[in-house]
């Protein structure tokens, strides 16, 4: 799930670690933690070789998430928790609906001339296709409420980077997962690290769930080799709705 | 080599060095003395994403592409000033 969609299994981990295996909320945050970076840098691994994720948009977001997650560390003491859900469902919902009408914008690799054209590799095309990043900054300015959420729900925050980077910075859907991919490794590493600097996390857990999601992440980058930019789009709105109702359930208190 | 490809290698070789490392961690736990293998197999899985981004902006300053490797080099010092920061709390 997490390589398909590009966004953290956190989503998954942390409920099954707690309902199933009787683990506190901390606890089980700190082991998704480390999933989330099995996760993605297996995952990222393969689609940096094949030029899909795009390293340098990744790095420049990566700076405004990294901001976003640390204000988020100093926030969480005045906003209150259910809040920032609703929230975050709405920005969600809002991101899901445009996902599944406005139509993607495609720019061709000969006809650009900003300067931040790229080209990624299309497996079901079989060729580089190109792509002009637009808004830039604002993106990047959004990308630090990615990294608020991030930090503050224990999420990777990929449920939000990746309408930014699709609907307002036109990047096609394919290079957009996989660039969030690259990224919540390293959102997650300044995480988990603290938490296993601390010892505060169980070892043999987090040690499976590593495994397993590594496993995992090899399984979803073959299956988006057969899936086309249109329908991941399409699933993508559909799993965001999903969160959005599962957050929204669970600020007004379900669970 | 190139950006994408030094970078992939650090992703692919972190991360599978790392969860051997925990596997092997996980069968000498099943004896009762694992927790040092997998506390060290942890670090690594967990260490390569941010060492990826140490071997990209080496891969851009050797493309001579300055603009990016600053935006990488950024991106290493805030990761530790965020890291230094959420320590405090």
């Amino acid at each position: 799930m997490g390589a398909l969609f590009g966004i953290g299994g956190g989503m998954i981990i942390v409920p099954m670690l707690i309902i199933f295996y009787g683990l506190t909320a901390k606890d089980a945050a700190a082991i998704s933690l480390v999933g989330i970076v099995a996760t993605s840098v297996g995952a990222s691994a393969v689609y940096v070789k094949k030029r899909i994720s795009n390293i340098r948009l990744g790095l420049y977001l990566e700076i405004t998430t990294v901001i976003g997650a640390i204000a988020g560390v100093a926030v969480a003491t005045y906003i209150s928790d259910t809040a920032l859900t609703v929230m975050f469902s709405l920005v969600m919902i809002y991101s899901g609906t445009r996902m599944i009408f406005n139509p993607e914008l495609v720019v061709e690799p000969g006809e650009c001339s900003g300067k931040y054209c790229f080209t990624y590799y299309d497996e079901i095309q079989k060729k580089d296709l190109g792509y002009e990043i637009q808004n830039v900054k604002s993106g990047a300015a959004m990308c630090t409420v990615a990294g608020l959420v991030a930090s503050m729900t224990g999420l990777g925050g990929g449920a939000i980077k990746v309408p930014i980077m699709n609907l307002h910075m036109h990047v096609p859907m394919k290079a957009a997962t996989a660039t969030s991919n690259y990224m919540i490794g390293i959102t997650a590493f300044t995480g988990a690290v603290l938490y296993f600097a601390m010892g505060d996390i169980s070892l043999v857990f987090a040690g499976a769930v590593a495994v397993g999601g590594f496993l995992g992440s090899m399984a979803g980058t073959k299956i988006t080799s057969y899936v086309n930019g249109k329908s991941l789009r399409r699933y993508f709105s559909v799993l965001i709705f999903f969160i959005a109702a599962i957050m929204m359930m669970d600020a007004g208190g379900f669970f | 080599m190139s950006l994408n490809d030094t970078t992939s290698k650090t992703l692919w070789w972190g991360a599978a060095a790392g969860i051997l490392v925990i596997v092997m961690g996980l069968a000498l736990e099943s004896l009762g003395m694992g927790e040092q293998v997998l506390w060290l197999g942890i670090l690594m899985l967990i260490a390569s994403p941010i060492l990826s981004v140490a071997v990209s902006m080496v891969a851009l300053i050797k493309e001579k592409d300055r603009k990016w490797a600053g935006v990488a080099l950024t991106l290493i010092v805030m990761t530790v000033v965020a890291t230094l920061i959420s320590s405090l709390f």
